[in-house]
């Protein structure tokens, strides 16, 4: 084909200037390391690189989100060790009372130290976190929770705990309650209380043994009437009649699924009574437990009393002891739900980059060679740029 | 001894002109749109002779360019394409690099607003994170109206590259027409070409048709006729067209390119499709447009669902939360020759089945909504009346006053809706995090009871706060603050009061639970949890793609309509060199073959010189040969 002058010179002139632009495009991919620079280059690389990228900014937020809980949470863990600590003196102040041994007067110097284990109580319950929010106030976390008022301890919280997101699925609740904590305990076994009537004159006193049945016990509130100091009856809350027994000591009851036993004396129309459990606070049973302690004892009744009442508030702070631990269990279980809601996201944050790399990162290699490749080809059209230009007829003319 | 002479002469001026033709080819070896010249010789008329026909020299017949019109037209088309493609993806690039970055891109400013909630939501009491969360929120309004204003302006630069490239047209037809002119002069003179003239017309189309897309008519006397797009006249004979702007029947900001013809304005834009004003209109129409309607779309999703949210909760100070961004309204654009003189009013109704596409609203007797899109007609329900207005695509339209019959309104629902897009909340503690009412358990229970959080379904019932108490009556009945007698079914929703909570297990007789105000809840954060996990439903589209999908396919979207128009501006750059160079094959000076012409040239005339010189001496011997 015949070529016009300017036309080959165009042509070579378009060539390099086309070899120029891949360089600087090749070289703008080796130093900034990408080989997706503007979404035009790779569309669907794009649009993943952003997809990908807004997944680990999300995990990132969920690495605080779970660094924040985990805090609230051991700060919480703490405060529920300190509260099983106070349980655990409060017990043993409770059996030291309990034993014979003790006089009127050194039983109520017992329940002065116990009214200080109260008021220690009352600070665990309104502790506050790092940033100054109350941990067992619910959500009203700016108002203190636990408020003695006339009336005795007042929950002044609510029974909301806020969750908090740790991965795109799952939740974490960042503490609990202080209902949950120190209202939300069963009373007695968690199935019924029992008390000693306050009129009694025999020396009987009751406690709960255990429930045999839970099927069976069907709720209601039941007296134990003696008949006589041999004889006893059963009446529901109608005062009917629905069992009678021979009574011996020590011996248990059996009752609708229920077991309880009286022991020492009771004499005829004394009443010991069995009724539904509801829930009670620690506060609660803290305050009875110190004013049962200052009881007088003088009686063989009085000292009935006592025993009830004693062996009531141990078993309800075993209870209470026992829900503690519950409740230490489930943040015990929260932070491990959250190590491996963190070991995952670990690993999902290294996958989710190296996925970002492949898609937008050069191939060093590749990306360098095709630099090399291009050069080569850039100074092979200005070498035979420069000798075809010389080439001209009128040079021999 | 004459005829050697007069044959000789006449090869000295027939070589003397190829000499001249070939000088010129090389003075214009580098002239664009030089065609090389070339001299046509034929034989002179031979004398007849008793002995036969004897030639009497050579006679210059023409002087031709050499010049092949169907290359030309190549060459223009392969151009206009270059430059129609050139200026899209130049134009593309630009908005493909604004939106584009990941570091600063679209996607990123929803993500860190969703990072901002979650913030807010891991301690609500926080003043500290709320204060990030208005900045972030903040940034994320200011973004987008930056894209938006960006992409404004990139609007308002293409209607002055429309006036401009209008003007640069009309300047060519007329250089054209007037050529046009000197052109049939010079034939009707001569009846020779005027080669010089018709190269430097060819060069004024070839530039013409980087502007639009043209077609050139040869006419019998030598003139050229000029068509662009399909038809559309711009050059007749000696008369030009004069190209100019004018302004979108619907929208006068946006210009449109017209030809003015017997006094009437016509608007070609549709007709035009190459060179850069075709690149620019199909840039505007295809990509900068859909751009700003998907943005909006997008804005107008987060905003629906965050507002939504947020006047569902309860700020730090226990008041019911407010709207947490404003935000633009459709734009409805009236006809300008609209006979009647009705009104149209465009709401939002539902975000999620906004389209992102334009509609006509066209009255033909009853309202008519076409997708300009798509092209379809779109169904409306309703009446029009404010009452009861038309409904479709998520958008309701009140019409008001009277239309006369083919009066017509543009509706661009989501393209003007982020220069509205503002924070409207300033006060940290009017963040609303927390739920309006809270649900407990009476501690006096027995039964086993437990209720839910209550999830808000009214934030406008005037009840929603009022504290209510559910009693148990039986262990499958229950009454609301000691009236009426429910049946109880284990976890079945209980509603009311503009919520609905969940009670399940089995409660006791006289088990109470309540539902009260949340005021002091300041640790709640339900509202917020509602709110991303509704911002990362999908909730656009019709409920088939989230925000942050939204604005991800958005920029996937631009930076595919970029690399096609650089793929399609890289193919036609190749094609055109390829046209360029049959063209230049054809029609270019090769030096060398010029050089080769001059030796030619010249040795012939020396020659012929050297008859002259012949025909003297074969004078002188004759002469000589009589004197004796």
């Amino acid at each position: 084909m015949r070529t016009s002058t300017m036309g080959s010179h165009l042509a070579l002139t378009n060539q390099m200037l086309r070899q120029q632009s891949s360089i600087a495009k090749t070289q703008m991919q080796v130093s900034t390391n990408r080989r997706v620079l503007t979404p035009a280059d790779d569309p669907v690389a794009a649009g993943q690189i952003l997809a990908l990228e807004n997944q680990v900014s999300a995990h990132a937020q969920f690495d605080r989100n779970t660094n924040a809980v985990q805090t609230r949470l051991s700060v919480e863990e703490q405060a529920l060790a300190d509260a099983g600590q106070v349980l655990r003196r409060v017990r043993d102040l409770t059996l030291q009372a309990n034993s014979g041994a003790l006089d009127d007067k050194s039983r109520a110097a017992i329940a002065t130290e116990l009214d200080e284990r109260v008021k220690e109580m009352q600070a665990i319950a309104n502790r506050r976190d790092a940033s100054g929010a109350y941990l067992f106030a619910g959500n009203s976390e700016g108002s203190q929770p636990f408020v003695r008022t006339a009336a005795g301890m007042v929950y002044a919280g609510d029974q909301a705990v806020r969750e908090v997101q740790v991965s795109p699925t799952q939740f974490v609740k960042a503490g609990h309650s202080g209902y949950e904590v120190f209202a939300d305990i069963a009373q007695g076994n968690g199935t019924f209380t029992v008390d000693t009537a306050a009129a009694n004159t025999g020396t009987g006193w009751i406690a709960p043994v255990s429930v045999t049945n839970p099927s069976a016990w069907t709720g209601g509130s039941y007296t134990v009437r003696f008949i006589d100091a041999a004889n006893y009856e059963i009446l529901d809350a109608a005062n009917v009649q629905v069992a009678t027994g021979a009574y011996t000591s020590g011996a248990s009851i059996d009752f609708n699924g229920a077991r309880v036993a009286i022991t020492g004396a009771p004499v005829a129309n004394d009443r010991f009574s069995i009724a539904q459990a509801g829930r009670q606070d620690v506060f609660t049973t803290l305050d009875q437990l110190a004013s049962t302690l200052r009881l007088a004892t003088g009686t063989d009744a009085e000292r009935a009393q006592f025993n009830t009442d004693v062996t009531v508030a141990l078993t309800q702070i075993d209870g209470s002891m026992d829900h503690l631990i519950n409740v230490r269990s489930e943040v015990g279980a929260r932070l491990n739900v959250i190590d491996n809601v963190t070991d995952s996201r670990k690993n999902l944050e290294v996958e989710l980059k190296s996925a970002v790399s492949n898609l937008r990162d050069v191939d060093m290699v590749e990306a360098l060679s095709r630099l090399a490749l291009e050069k080569t080809a850039l100074t092979a059209a200005q070498k035979s740029f420069a000798q075809l230009s010389r080439l001209s007829l009128f040079d021999y003319l | 001894m004459a005829d050697v002479m007069s044959t000789a002469v006449s090869g000295l001026l027939a070589f003397q002109r190829g000499l001249d033709t070939t000088s010129q080819n090389i003075a214009n070896a580098a002239t664009a749109g030089y065609s090389r010249q070339r001299v046509e010789l034929s034989t002179r008329p031979a004398q007849a002779y008793g002995s036969g026909w004897i030639g009497s020299g050579v006679q210059v017949t023409t002087i031709a360019r050499v010049y092949d019109s169907f290359l030309a037209t190549q060459v223009r088309s392969s151009a206009s394409s270059l430059a129609r493609y050139d200026t899209m993806a130049t134009e593309a690039e630009r908005l493909d690099n604004v939106l584009g970055d990941s570091s600063s891109g679209l996607a990123t400013a929803l993500q860190d607003l969703v990072n901002a909630f979650q913030e807010v939501a891991n301690d609500p009491s926080s003043v500290t994170s709320r204060q990030v969360l208005l900045s972030k929120a903040d940034i994320f309004a200011d973004k987008l109206a930056g894209y938006d204003s960006r992409m404004r302006v990139f609007g308002a630069e293409i209607n002055s590259r429309l006036q401009a490239g209008a003007a640069e047209v009309s300047k060519l037809a007329d250089g054209i027409a007037k050529l046009n002119t000197q052109i049939r002069d010079a034939y009707g003179r001569t009846g020779q070409p005027p080669n010089d003239l018709l190269d430097q017309r060819d060069k004024l189309v070839d530039q013409l048709s980087t502007f639009v897309d043209v077609s050139v008519v040869a006419q019998d006397d030598g003139a050229a006729n000029v068509y662009m797009g399909t038809g559309q006249p711009l050059v007749v004979g000696n008369t030009a067209t004069a190209l100019t702007v004018a302004a979108d029947p619907f929208d006068p900001t946006k210009l449109n390119v017209a030809i003015t013809a017997n006094g009437a304005t016509i608007d070609v834009s549709s007709q035009l499709s190459g060179g850069s004003l075709g690149g620019l209109l199909e840039y505007r129409a295809q990509i900068l447009e859909p751009a700003r309607d998907a943005l909006g779309k997008v804005a107008a999703g987060v905003v629906a669902v965050v507002n939504g949210q947020h006047r569902q909760g309860l700020t730090l100070s226990g008041a019911m939360g407010t709207d947490f961004f404003s935000i633009g309204s459709p734009t409805v654009l009236a006809a300008a020759g609209n006979g009647g003189n009705a009104t149209v009013a465009t709401t939002i109704t539902n975000a999620g089945a906004l389209t992102g596409n334009d509609y006509v609203l066209e009255f033909t007797g009853t309202w008519q909504l076409r997708n300009t899109t798509t092209g379809a007609n779109v169904a409306l329900s309703g009446s029009g009346s404010p009452a009861d207005p038309f409904s479709a695509d998520g958008l309701a339209f009140v019409v008001g006053n009277t239309p006369a019959v083919g009066d017509k309104f543009r509706i661009e629902p989501t393209r003007d809706l982020v220069s509205g897009l503002k924070l409207e909340i300033g006060d940290p503690a009017a963040i609303a995090a927390a739920s309006p009412v809270r649900t407990a358990v009476v501690g006096a229970n027995t039964g086993s009871g437990r209720v839910s959080a209550p999830t808000v379904t009214d934030a406008t019932n005037a009840n929603l706060r009022s504290p209510v108490t559910i009693e148990f009556t039986s262990a499958s009945t229950y009454s609301v603050n000691g009236a009426g007698s429910f049946t109880y079914t284990p976890g079945a929703a209980i509603a009311m009061n503009g919520w609905s909570l969940q009670i399940d297990g089995a409660p006791a007789v006289g088990d109470r639970f309540t539902v009260t105000d949340n005021a002091m809840g300041k640790g709640d954060n339900s509202n917020l949890l509602a709110m991303l996990a509704a911002l990362d439903a999908p909730s656009l589209d019709g409920g088939t793609t989230s925000a942050a999908d939204a604005a991800t396919q958005l920029v996937a979207k631009i930076g595919s309509q970029t690399s096609q128009a650089q793929s399609n501006r890289d193919a036609f750059a190749v094609v055109h060199d390829q046209d360029i160079a049959a063209q230049q094959s054809v029609s270019g000076v090769n030096l060398d073959e010029e050089a080769a012409n001059l030796i030619m040239l010249q040795q012939a005339y020396q020659a012929a010189a050297q008859l002259i010189s012949v025909a003297q001496s074969m004078f002188d011997s004759l002469l000589a040969a009589t004197r004796r």
